[in-house]
């Protein structure tokens, strides 16, 4: 794949052109405002906007991580509501940097040798992924071979859109040190 | 305050639904021919889940791209089954006829690789002509080609010509037997969007699934996609959280509310019903549908899914007993001696290709044996799995593993063993063995 620049399309594109509303200005404005108004106290209230947040908070604040380790569901994770440029729910953004144990399947066409590979609910995902359908897993101190059968990970969970080149190319990463 | 004023402008747009609407129609910018190739690029050899994002950006561009689509789909099958499923599925939505022309015998060849991806962008804006031509793939054996067509058929059917909204409920009464629990679903929320809002008990049996394949948890999967599917209707859960198992006290007393939801606004909506099509959705979901017991003992397993023959799930147990399918499977008796004599036979299999466990190129058709491993019958079971893209691959399965497959679909009784109303069950071995012989080859006959 090509190099990616993290704010365009593929590169070399142009941004979008200019989209004409056919509406007067000030009605706009004054929608504006209205919608500032209904969406303020979800804003003022959602401590969770940034995904990872937490955890730069909580490192800035010197909290020592906690070394419990959350059992996840990868159907649960699959199942969460997402949609592009939206806060994922709160109970996900809670793991972020939570160490968790995760079962699951490592994707069919997975290569060796690898640092790291897509942990799938079902091994056939069939060559079409969703965002949300998978975790990439970062692998410290280990590189892949494929095993074909479930498999339990433990690791750091951290969640929230790494976008290259306009796609997104994952939701949910879990760094592990090595392979079971 | 960055994040303030998005948000307003969203909340803004929100409020505005004419200019929501007009600023998606506008076109937005011009895509050069480079730009476009790139973007096709992506959309065949990236990354999967960087693939539907490129085709899905190829089908907003609109003509431009279409026309190099166009020019690069050829007049083959072949050609056709190059551009990748990701492009494939979203052809349909380029309201071109040509391409109409070219996905139809693609849909209507079985060797096709990417046909679950051929029904989806036939079904994206289906023509009223074609009623007939699809009604016939609600049948097929590849449960995405089923769902696709079921979805082709309520668009078609929704669109104010009542000669065809008539046939479409008996059509869609019948896929709530299909043995896919997906296309179960899939029936059972458009029938309730047709006044059938008894359909809608199928998925609180599915709440209720708590089954597995082995380590593969169908029953929890099934539990999401029925609580998401009723969400969707705006229907309270009553606090059933799918995660839990259902015995769990608070989803035992979820699942009771929500019964009583379920079953009142079945009342409502029958009420309004003609009486001729009242009792359309049977009193009683059927036994394909309902919460089947623990299957104990499962020693061998054989999974096939395929993009060219459909999927089956097939186990052997301990005490000589074929069990098919998920959720509540098929279970029949065999001989006795067979899966220890099939066990027999997946210890060779190990012992030709030791440390081998996969075999071919990831695609959409995949051979699953599992197995105890040798020497360690107490340990996890082994996975062999051959999985196979768009090219031929001759001779893709070990010839010992062929000895199994051959051994497998041998037990498989005759069918009239089997109960032929039984859609998992009708015609097996026959279909199992098309499914092998399309995936890594022919195996044995008996």
């Amino acid at each position: 794949m090509e190099a990616l620049s993290p704010s365009r399309g593929v590169r070399g594109e142009e941004p979008p052109a200019e989209t004409s509303y056919h509406l007067g200005m000030p009605f706009l404005v004054l929608l504006l405002l209205i919608g500032g108004v209904i969406a303020a106290p979800g804003v003022l209230l959602d401590r969770s906007w940034k995904v990872g947040g937490q955890v730069q908070a909580a490192m800035e604040r010197g909290e020592a991580p906690s070394n419990e380790v959350v059992e996840v569901s990868i159907l649960r994770l699959k199942n969460a509501r997402y949609r592009k440029g939206r806060p994922l729910p709160e109970w996900v953004q809670e793991l972020d940097g939570k160490k968790i144990s995760l079962w699951g399947y490592m994707a069919i066409g997975t290569l060796e040798g690898l640092g790291e590979f897509e942990l799938v609910p079902e091994s056939c995902e069939c060559g079409k992924s969703k965002v949300n359908h998978f975790v990439q897993v970062t692998l410290d101190d280990d590189v892949t071979r494929f095993i074909p059968g479930r498999i339990t990970l433990v690791g750091t969970f951290s969640c929230g859109e790494v976008e290259e080149d306009g796609f997104i190319t994952s939701v949910y990463r879990l760094s592990t040190d090595q392979l079971p | 305050m960055n994040r303030l004023v998005r948000l307003a402008a969203v909340a803004a747009l929100a409020l505005c639904p004419s200019v929501s609407v007009q600023a998606q129609e506008t076109p937005a910018r011009q895509y050069t021919p480079e730009q476009i190739d790139r973007l096709i690029v992506h959309a065949q050899s990236g990354s999967a889940v960087i693939r539907p994002q490129a085709a899905e950006r190829l089908a907003r561009i609109g003509k431009p791209a279409a026309d190099r689509l166009l020019a690069m789909a050829g007049t083959s099958l072949g050609e056709l089954a190059l551009l990748g499923p990701s492009l494939i599925e979203v052809l349909g939505r380029f309201d071109d006829p040509r391409f109409r022309a070219l996905l139809w015998p693609a849909m209507e060849d079985a060797e096709f690789p990417w046909r679950p991806a051929v029904s989806r962008s036939l079904a994206h804006r289906p023509l009223p002509a074609e009623w007939g031509r699809l009604q016939g793939f609600l049948e097929d054996p590849i449960a995405p080609v089923r769902l696709a067509t079921l979805d082709a058929l309520a668009l078609l059917s929704s669109d104010g010509d009542a000669a065809r909204a008539v046939p479409f409920e008996p059509l869609a009464v019948a896929r709530l037997t299909d043995e896919n629990d997906v296309v179960r679903r899939r029936a059972a929320v458009l029938l309730d969007g047709r006044g059938h809002s008894r359909a809608l008990l199928w998925l609180l049996e599915d709440l209720q699934r708590t089954d597995t394949y082995f380590d593969l948890p169908t029953g929890e999967a099934a539990r999401y996609a029925a609580a998401n599917a009723l969400q969707a209707l705006d229907i309270d859960l009553a606090g059933f959280e799918a995660y839990l198992p259902p015995t769990t006290e608070t989803n035992q007393a979820a699942l009771g509310s929500l019964k009583e939801r379920l079953l009142a606004r079945a009342r409502a909506s029958e009420a309004k019903l003609p009486d001729a099509t009242r009792a359309l959705v049977p009193r009683t979901v059927p036994a394909i549908a309902r919460v089947g017991g623990p299957v104990e003992g499962a020693r061998l397993g054989l999974l096939l899914k395929s993009c060219r023959r459909g999927d089956y799930y097939l186990r052997w147990t301990d005490d000589d007993q074929l069990i098919i399918g998920y959720g509540n499977p098929a279970r029949v008796k065999l001989p006795e001696g067979t899966t220890r004599r099939l066990m027999a036979a997946a210890d060779t299999a190990q012992e030709a290709n030791p440390g081998k466990v996969y075999w071919g190129r990831p695609g959409c058709d995949m051979e699953s044996f599992r197995m105890p491993r040798v020497g360690q019958p107490d340990a996890r079971l082994q996975q062999l799995i051959l999985s196979k893209d768009e090219r031929p691959a001759p001779d893709l399965r070990p010839a010992a593993l062929s000895t199994l497959g051959a051994a497998m679909a041998a037990s498989i009784p005759t069918d009239d063993v089997l109960d032929a109303s039984d859609p998992r069950t009708r015609e097996l071995a026959q279909r199992v063995r098309g499914a092998f012989a399309s995936i890594g080859g022919p195996v044995a006959p008996r």
